[in-house]
């Protein structure tokens, strides 16, 4: 497992257990008569960060989505295969607890239209937090997690919409945080960042390495190579996307079985 | 060579958008204006609070005011929560561009389309004859709100669909009930649009007659509930115009009142329904 490259802003946070992993075979998601995403098979081993790289149109976003059951939203939708978190499948988790299991930061931030403090509260309320002292005990913990603490502690009751890109992305990351998740989907959390907004997201990423199973999409193949301990190398085939390769991030970056993946690697594809 | 000043079509462009704004501005002002001349001179405190002798001629308006508002209060009573209700079920729970959203929307034109008298006449059927309601305040209140009822919905279902996507995006991955939803980001975030429904279905209503006259009737007394009939300022106004000799400064003081309540009106709409998008 990697070093946490993080340089001590970012509070440890008192774990109560291990995170599971993650599982998913033969995943196909058909929307209509296209299909997105074919036999995908991936593994996320408790507390391990993986990347999904390819080009754009190739289904990890879909694949990312299908894992909290967001794609199955989608009207039209079918999905075969399996899910699994730990060692329970996904389709028998209820949606709420699912998706308070695995929290999800998405590539544009999109905090709620309401104060820095109620974007998190919100969702604590709505998941049946009850007092107001331990709401504020949790947002506060998670604000610490992301390192937005010392910036928005005077300030609580601002709009969220006033922060930067940057903290906003951060303050949805807390709110992801905030349910206390076991793992965390994020769909190109950095693409919409300026550099320094996007390095700050990302060492918050790597400060919550081991604490929780993380999946993310990226395009940036220097940051999946920085905080990946695994990854996987999606395709269009057949105007079908599918996973042509996957294993741990350093091989692939420097042993790739694949051509393609080799291509992809080394710039001259995707 | 390009060509330069409003002969180019840039300004060809600007010199009709200014016109057009010129022309509704004129427009407005003139009939503001010819109101302010034909009824500002009959216009005074007596006026307001004083009952209405001589066929409306002399005396004053303070039982039709309270008839117009009792009206409108009924009629609000009922658009608001059926237009927001089907506002919700058009935007949130039929699924989109299917056959029951398509049929709905398809009805709602259909209503648009249709003239003010027609409204009447069913509002005599229905809710004075069928119903037994007979000519009163809550006839003309109902039938008026079978009229406003599509405009409303139309502008808020469409207020309602503008909300951008990332918010539902974040509150269906937290798993934020359907009902959190609508109540904690859907309907503050719409606030403007449903001010704007609120605001025009108020105005459609103040000047509605046709509808009027066949619910809510003629009489000129002051209601005591919503079971009596009551006249309405608009019907006063067209009364005073059409039928009674002598009647037009009293018809354009009506009319003053009328936009001054239309103002009031609004910005209390705005009070209530702040614009809350950032």
């Amino acid at each position: 497992m990697k070093k946490s490259v993080t340089d001590g802003q970012f509070e440890p946070e008192k774990r109560r257990r291990a995170p599971p992993g993650l599982r998913v075979e033969g995943l196909t998601v058909h929307f209509g008569p296209k299909t997105a995403v074919a036999g995908a098979d991936l593994v996320v081993k408790p507390g391990q960060i993986l990347a999904m790289v390819g080009p754009s149109g190739c289904g990890k976003s879909t694949l990312l989505a299908s894992i909290n059951g967001i794609t199955d939203l989608v009207p039209g939708v079918s999905i075969r295969g399996q899910r699994m978190l730990g060692d329970q499948s996904v389709d028998t988790i209820v949606p709420g607890l699912l998706r308070r299991r695995v929290g999800m930061l998405f590539q544009k931030p999109n905090p709620f239209p309401m104060s820095i403090i109620e974007n998190l509260e919100f969702p604590l309320r709505e998941h049946g937090v009850k007092g107001r002292g331990q709401r504020r005990e949790q947002a506060r913990e998670a604000l610490e997690q992301v390192g937005l603490w010392g910036e928005v502690k005077d300030r609580l009751k601002d709009p969220a919409l006033n922060l930067s890109g940057g903290q906003q992305q951060r303050l949805c990351l807390a709110r992801a945080l905030v349910l206390k998740p076991d793992v965390l989907l994020l769909d190109e959390p950095c693409s919409a960042l300026d550099p320094i907004a996007s390095a700050r997201v990302e060492a918050c990423i790597e400060s919550l390495r081991g604490r929780y199973t993380i999946v993310i999409v990226t395009h940036n193949l220097a940051q999946a190579r920085r905080i990946s301990d695994e990854m996987v190398v999606f395709w269009v085939e057949n105007d079908i996307g599918r996973i042509i390769e996957a294993g741990p991030t350093e091989r692939l970056f420097t042993d790739p079985e694949h051509p393609t993946t080799r291509a992809y690697c080394e710039g001259l594809a995707g | 060579m390009l060509k330069a000043g409003i002969f180019s079509s840039d300004g060809l462009v600007s010199v009709v958008l200014w016109g057009a704004f010129a022309l509704v501005t004129v427009v407005s002002l003139w009939m503001l204006g010819d109101i302010l001349l034909l009824g500002l001179g009959h216009l005074s405190l007596d006026f307001v609070v004083a009952e209405p002798a001589d066929a409306g001629r002399n005396g004053g308006i303070a039982p039709l005011i309270v008839s117009t508002l009792m009206v409108l209060a009924v009629c609000m009573a009922v658009v608001i929560p059926v237009g927001l209700a089907t506002a919700l079920a058009i935007t949130e729970f039929l699924a989109p561009r299917s056959r029951w959203q398509a049929i709905l929307l398809r009805s709602l034109d259909l209503l648009s389309a249709v003239p003010s008298i027609v409204f009447g006449l069913f509002g005599y059927a229905f809710f004075a004859i069928q119903l037994g309601l007979g000519f009163s305040i809550l006839s003309g209140g109902l039938a008026l709100a079978c009229m406003a009822l599509p405009l409303f919905v139309r502008i808020t279902a469409s207020s309602l669909a503008m909300v951008p996507h990332s918010y539902r995006q974040a509150a269906d991955a937290l798993a934020i009930s359907r009902v959190s939803w609508c109540a904690h980001i859907l309907l503050p975030q719409s606030n403007s649009g449903i001010a704007a429904a609120t605001i025009l279905s108020i105005g459609r209503s103040l000047a509605e007659t046709a509808v009027l006259i066949f619910t809510a009737g003629y009489v000129m007394r002051m209601p005591d509930s919503i079971m009596d009939s009551g006249r309405t300022l608009a019907v006063h106004i067209y009364d005073l115009s059409m039928n009674v000799s002598g009647g037009d400064p009293a018809a354009g003081a009506t009319a003053l009142v009328l936009v001054v309540i239309l103002i009031v009106l609004n910005l209390i709409t705005r009070k209530v329904l702040p614009d809350r998008t950032f």
